[in-house]
């Protein structure tokens, strides 16, 4: 019961080669495992966090560009609106330059018309009074009959003349 | 009364089993055989296709097992000492075992001296090595010095002391609650002796296991701070 010997020696033998038994072929491989699950999921959860911030810097990006569309969009309209005014202001000016000149040239041709209406009228009129002019001095037929003459060449020229 | 004398003592001493070459093989170092070829054929067969992804219940039971396990040592000798966890671990094993085994009809090794005093060498060396790799040579013989100089000679004595105590009271342990079991069988060999069982072959066997690796995780935890 309370003896030592040599099995104190075996004793320490077995101790040291159950240490590493149990170290090898226990410890080890469930460690081995247990940390190879924690690294995967570190990793899966670092992955998951990498997909996340891109779907962050995707859904960022996407904002910028709907905010650069929209700048885009009123810069794109407004320029449009200026240049639609430019272009009615240029076509009312246009407009009013072409009436201005229509009036003109309408006024000029009334004033030559007129001015050639009222030359042949007075040539008519000269011819008219050259002719009773000739007849009073060449015939003697009397004033009433000159008168009536006169009057229808008169009419026939004013007929002509509309 | 002679006769429960006669079968204590035979139940109590340890025999050699067989003899090679002049020299007799104890019963603790064949048990220690046992308990090594068993531990080492479960772990191997425990420890096949351990898998990262979806493991079975088995593995997770192992895992748990494992993580407790080393959890409890850590525990005791803390962040600092995790390179002295393995064995600690493994001695926690070893004696819980060992202190075990006599349910299945084996004599416990640990009632045997040589195995717990190999034990308590091993811690004994263990707790001074540590001391070393922390402090070196010289910081570890200086720490018999403090925390005054008058106190060396009892530093001196723990040497011998703490290995002692560690030894002893695992013995002590192991084979009063024998000898007690013995006792109470004797006097009433039905029911009683399931009840007593339960308390000092499991109970006491599993504590003073723990004991014995927390009392050495401290003594290393003391060298290493």
């Amino acid at each position: 019961m309370l003896r030592l010997d040599i099995n104190l020696v075996f004793t320490i033998i077995n101790l040291l080669i159950w240490y590493v038994l149990i170290r090898k072929f226990l410890f080890k491989p469930v460690n081995k495992i247990i940390s190879q699950r924690e690294a995967a999921i570190g990793a899966r959860y670092e992955e998951a966090q990498k997909l996340s911030d891109e779907a962050q810097a995707a859904k960022q990006e996407y904002a910028d560009f709907q905010t650069r569309m929209d700048e885009e969009k009123s810069r794109v309209i407004a320029e449009a609106q200026e240049e639609a005014r430019a272009q009615y202001k240029q076509i009312v000016a246009d407009a009013h330059t072409r009436a201005d000149e229509i009036v003109e040239e309408s006024q000029k041709e009334a004033k030559l018309q007129k001015e050639r209406i009222i030359g042949k009228a007075q040539q008519e009129i000269r011819g008219l009074i050259l002719d009773a002019a000739e007849q009073s001095l060449g015939s003697a037929q009397n004033d009433g009959a000159l008168y009536d003459q006169f009057l229808a060449k008169a009419g026939e020229a004013s007929h002509a003349e509309s | 009364m002679g006769n429960l004398g006669e079968s204590l003592m035979e139940e109590l001493t340890c025999e050699t089993v067989f003899t090679v070459g002049g020299i007799g093989i104890s019963e603790s170092v064949v048990v220690t055989w046992i308990i090594m070829a068993v531990f080492l054929i479960a772990a191997l067969l425990l420890t096949r296709n351990l898998k990262v992804e979806n493991p079975g219940h088995g593995q997770l039971m192992l895992e748990y097992a494992i993580t407790w396990l080393q959890g409890v040592v850590e525990g005791i000798i803390g962040e600092e000492g995790r390179e002295y966890v393995p064995y600690l671990a493994s001695i926690l094993i070893y004696i819980g075992t060992a202190n075990l085994i006599g349910i299945f009809g084996f004599k416990p090794p640990t009632k045997d001296l040589n195995v717990t005093v190999g034990l308590a060498l091993m811690s004994i060396v263990l707790i001074q090595v540590a001391g070393i790799r922390k402090r070196g040579v010289k910081g570890w013989l200086k720490s018999f010095t403090e925390p005054v100089a008058i106190v060396t000679p009892i530093n001196i004595l723990e040497l011998v002391i703490k290995p002692l105590s560690l030894c002893m009271r695992l013995f002590g342990n192991v084979l009063g609650a024998f000898v007690i079991m013995k006792l109470i069988e004797y006097v009433l060999p039905v029911g009683l002796p399931v009840v007593c069982s339960m308390y000092f072959d499991l109970f006491d066997g599993l504590i003073q296991a723990y004991v014995f690796v927390f009392l050495t995780g401290l003594f290393i935890k003391e060298n290493i701070e």
